[in-house]
């Protein structure tokens, strides 16, 4: 719930304090003048710019003060004398209907940035005390809507709404920003009364008239996406996890100089055939079995040998020679590795620095185009990179004195151009440390094979060299230690397949529950509560029109709120098609209306506060007006409606003066809203 | 002839517009001298020969490192590059109103330059290496230090 308790401007010139200090109440509140032109607009616009929503008046480049009118930036009339504009701000009292904050933000200060907002932990009259706490926000920059100090972030939490994150067309995810739901309710004069919510900054997201709706509504359709995510985050965990447990086995089945084949590389549902053809197969090409089976025929073998070394002389000698060659390739094999390890390391290095180059390149290039824009604020405009200071001819932005044949980049292409180089280095740059690591494996299982076959030569050697007949053969000891060994770690292999198998199987298992659970979100359908919240909008929106007088159509049947955009059709049909001018604005009226009534019926997300700029708009009937008037004073004190109203006719005066002096508040402004707060002395 | 059917059509050559480094877009090296002016120089002034030095000074860590150590009076003299894009990016910036010549020869930024680098500081995330560099060697590269320098080529390389 949001409620606007007071405004203060506050203007400062050379002659004393100009603003205004108005507050407001629960239900209707009037700001009123008999005549037009007296700054009522700009009393509404203050409240849109203290809250940071100052885009709804002036479009997404229209930040800070820009939007605002130039008696709060420049200069102040007062009574045919005008005095110039030192330093000016607002404050704004806002309430969530159980705590009060006071918000603070500069127009125009000599020292201080106007995206910078003041927060005050309470109303504006305890400001003064210095036991008030206060805080520095900032609004309107990156950041701002979800950043510990983003202001909007904490205007979402003091004003409990849990903003939903929605989808931009760039296929990002972004919250729905505060300035986007207020542009439904803060109707604005100059764009606000062209279409429903025409006044909607536009922030790149998809469908976004139809999001504020849904939000507004509190329909089931945001739930449904806010599920989504989670699936989708539940997902991105299962790939992981499936990539992780691949990658590790293959680094056990790697470092015992074996292949695994047959591996699912991505997360997909798997049968019996597919765990029983994933298989570990050795150097040879033979399977973990078949190589210890094959393994304990040469251990028993050894075994059957004497160990003597006189009687396999011979033999000894033989297995010898066998060794040294074996040793000789497995060198020339190592020393190969090392080669290319060699160049590999140096080509990394080399295209890192190419990298890290094009990052200063890129990071240069970006202050380049941003310094432009820069230089052409610091020289009055005069400054623009393709137009010579002197002459006024067109020029490149370069200072190489050769001419291109096709001219050169402008500053953004070059931009882009650095970047694709980026992405071809950083590729390039990938693949080869995947090179290096592979290679480093490679020359580790080569060392180890080398070390056990030296070792062997060596005991072969001794055992040749031998005098006494007696020695056992060491070479054979030797042997059938390395062989048990093997086996031993063949037989671990075997079991580490076993349980990643396992492990497997339930990921696999996981991975099914996510495709059913993705499977039962409703695609685009829509649940029975919400069916039930869009029909009350149409029977509500209905009857508003026909209490406004809506005039184009003859009857009200072919009036639907279609499902598709969630806002009001005639025969599938936009509204605005087939409206007169004034109908459109009665259509606007009776849509905004109807948003709030259903929200406070259904407990949806609305904060209960609606701004009318000049509802009145394209010769409204007074009659029509008031039946308008008498509907907003019915909501009572369940909201807040705030209406700038220009009081010049009798018949408005006798609308305004018919109410119940109960159910409204008005503001009346005479002759300019600014009005001097005191004298300089 | 042989029959080569990869020939027959025409090859178009389509020439690509030239990618410029961003130490020649004007933007750049005018807000470069510009910061130069405003942090390295005794009243906002320098002469043409510290311009360069400190230009090409900015072109890399470790020409930048020389330079400071010849600041600071503990390096022996550093190379300088003399780019024309330099004087040419001078031309500009006194075309923008960014610069003056001073009687002696020496360039002045003016108020609009003054405001111009204030502003790019501010910014915060604008030009942040340079700003650093600029900001170690500050002004401790004095005109009497650059004379002394310009004086060593004389001496030591005149026959070259």
């Amino acid at each position: 719930m949001l409620r606007i308790n007071r405004l203060r401007v506050e203007i400062n010139t050379a002659n004393g304090m100009y603003g205004i200090d108005e507050t407001f109440k629960n239900g209707l509140n009037f700001v009123a003048s008999i005549e037009n032109t007296c700054g009522k607009s700009s009393i509404l616009a203050a409240i849109y710019y203290c809250l940071g929503f100052e885009q709804i008046l002036g479009g997404v480049a229209g930040i800070g003060s820009k939007v605002l009118t130039s008696a709060f930036k420049n200069v102040i009339d007062d009574g045919g004398k005008s005095w110039n504009v030192t330093e000016s701000g607002a404050y704004l009292e806002i309430s969530n209907g159980i705590e009060i904050v006071t918000v603070y933000r500069n127009i125009k200060a000599e020292n201080k940035d106007n995206r910078l907002v003041t927060v005050y932990y309470n109303s504006f009259d305890a400001i003064g005390d210095p036991k008030t706490l206060a805080d520095d926000f900032y609004v309107n920059i990156q950041h701002a809507a979800t950043g510990e100090k983003g202001f909007h972030a904490f205007l979402e939490e003091f004003l409990h709404l849990e903003l939903p994150l929605v989808r931009t067309s760039d296929g990002n995810e972004r919250k729905l920003y505060l300035q986007v739901i207020f542009s439904s309710m803060f109707i604005e004069q100059k764009h606000g009364w062209s279409d429903i919510l025409s006044g909607m900054p536009v922030f790149g997201i998809r469908e976004s008239k139809k999001r504020v709706v849904e939000y507004i509504l509190g329909l089931d359709t945001l739930k449904n996406e806010k599920e989504r995510d989670l699936l989708n985050a539940v997902k991105a965990q299962l790939e992981r996890e499936w990539e992780k447990l691949i990658s590790e086995i293959q680094r056990i089945v790697f470092s015992e100089s074996c292949t695994i084949i047959n591996l699912p590389p991505r997360p997909r549902i798997l049968v019996d055939t597919d765990y029983s053809r994933i298989a570990i197969t050795t150097h040879r090409g033979i399977t973990i079995n078949e190589e210890i089976g094959s393994l304990q025929t040469e251990y028993s073998s050894l075994r059957q040998l004497k160990p003597r070394v006189l009687d396999n002389f011979n033999a000894l000698n033989e297995e010898l020679s066998e060794t040294e060659t074996a040793i000789l390739e497995l060198e020339a094999d190592l020393g190969n590795i090392l080669k290319r390890l060699a160049y590999t390391s140096e080509t990394i290095s080399r295209l890192s620095s190419d990298l890290e180059i094009v990052n200063s390149d890129i990071r240069n290039n970006e202050d380049a185009a941003r310094l432009q824009k820069f230089g052409s604020e610091a020289a009055n405009d005069e400054l623009s990179v393709n137009v010579c200071p002197t002459c006024k001819q067109h020029i490149q932005d370069n200072l190489l004195s050769s001419v291109a044949v096709s001219g050169f980049m402008n500053i953004e292409e070059n931009i882009r151009h650095l970047k694709e180089q980026k992405k071809m280095l950083e590729f390039s740059l990938n693949s080869r440390k995947n090179t290096y690591e592979e290679l480093q494996r490679e020359k580790q299982q080569l060392e180890a094979k080398l070390l056990t076959l030296r070792r062997l030569a060596q005991t072969l050697r001794s055992d040749l060299y031998t005098t006494t007949d007696t020695e056992a053969s060491e070479a054979i000891i030797l042997k059938k230690i390395e062989i048990s060994s093997r086996i031993e770690r063949l037989s671990k292999l075997q079991d580490a397949l076993t349980s990643f198998i396992d492990q497997l199987k339930n990921l696999s298992d996981q991975w099914n529950t996510y495709l059913d659970k993705k499977k039962k979100l409703p695609n685009r359908n829509i649940s029975e509560s919400d069916n039930e919240k869009i029909k009350l909008l149409k029977s509500r929106f209905i009857s508003n029109l026909r209490r406004y007088n809506y005039s184009s159509l003859s009857s009200f049947d072919g009036i639907e709120i279609s499902e598709e955009s969630l806002l009001p059709t005639i025969d599938g049909f936009d509204m605005k098609f087939d409206s007169s001018a004034s109908d459109g604005i009665r259509v606007i009226w009776a849509f905004t209306m109807a948003l709030l009534q259903v929200s406070i019926e259904k407990h949806g997300n609305h904060p209960g506060v609606i701004i009318f700029d000049e509802p009145a708009q394209q010769s409204i009937v007074p009659a029509d007006m008031s039946s308008f008037i008498n509907s907003a004073a019915e909501l009572g004190e369940m909201c807040q409606i705030i209406t700038a109203i220009t009081l010049n006719s009798q018949e408005l005066i006798g609308i305004v003066d018919g109410l119940d002096i109960k159910t409204y508040h008005r503001i009346t402004i005479m002759d300019k809203a600014f009005k001097l707060f005191e004298i300089k002395s | 002839m042989e029959d080569n059917t990869l020939l027959y059509g025409d090859i178009v050559f389509d020439a690509k517009p030239d990618a410029v480094p961003y130490n020649y877009r004007i933007s750049y090296k005018v807000s470069q001298l510009c910061l130069i002016m405003r942090l390295c120089g005794w009243g906002d002034t320098c002469s043409l020969i510290k311009l360069h030095m400190i230009s090409f000074a900015l072109f890399s860590r470790s020409n930048m490192n020389n330079l400071i150590q010849f600041a600071d009076g503990t390096g022996s003299a550093p190379i300088v590059r003399f780019d024309p894009v330099v004087n040419r990016a001078l031309s500009y910036a006194i075309a923008y109103g960014f610069v003056g010549q001073q009687p002696n020869g020496s360039y002045k930024l003016t108020e609009q330059g003054q405001r111009f680098a204030d502003q790019i500081k501010l910014v915060k995330d604008l030009m942040t290496t340079e700003i650093s560099d600029l900001n170690t060697l500050a002004k401790k590269l004095t005109e009497t230090k650059v004379k002394e320098l310009v004086e060593m080529w004389r001496t030591n390389h005149a026959k070259d």
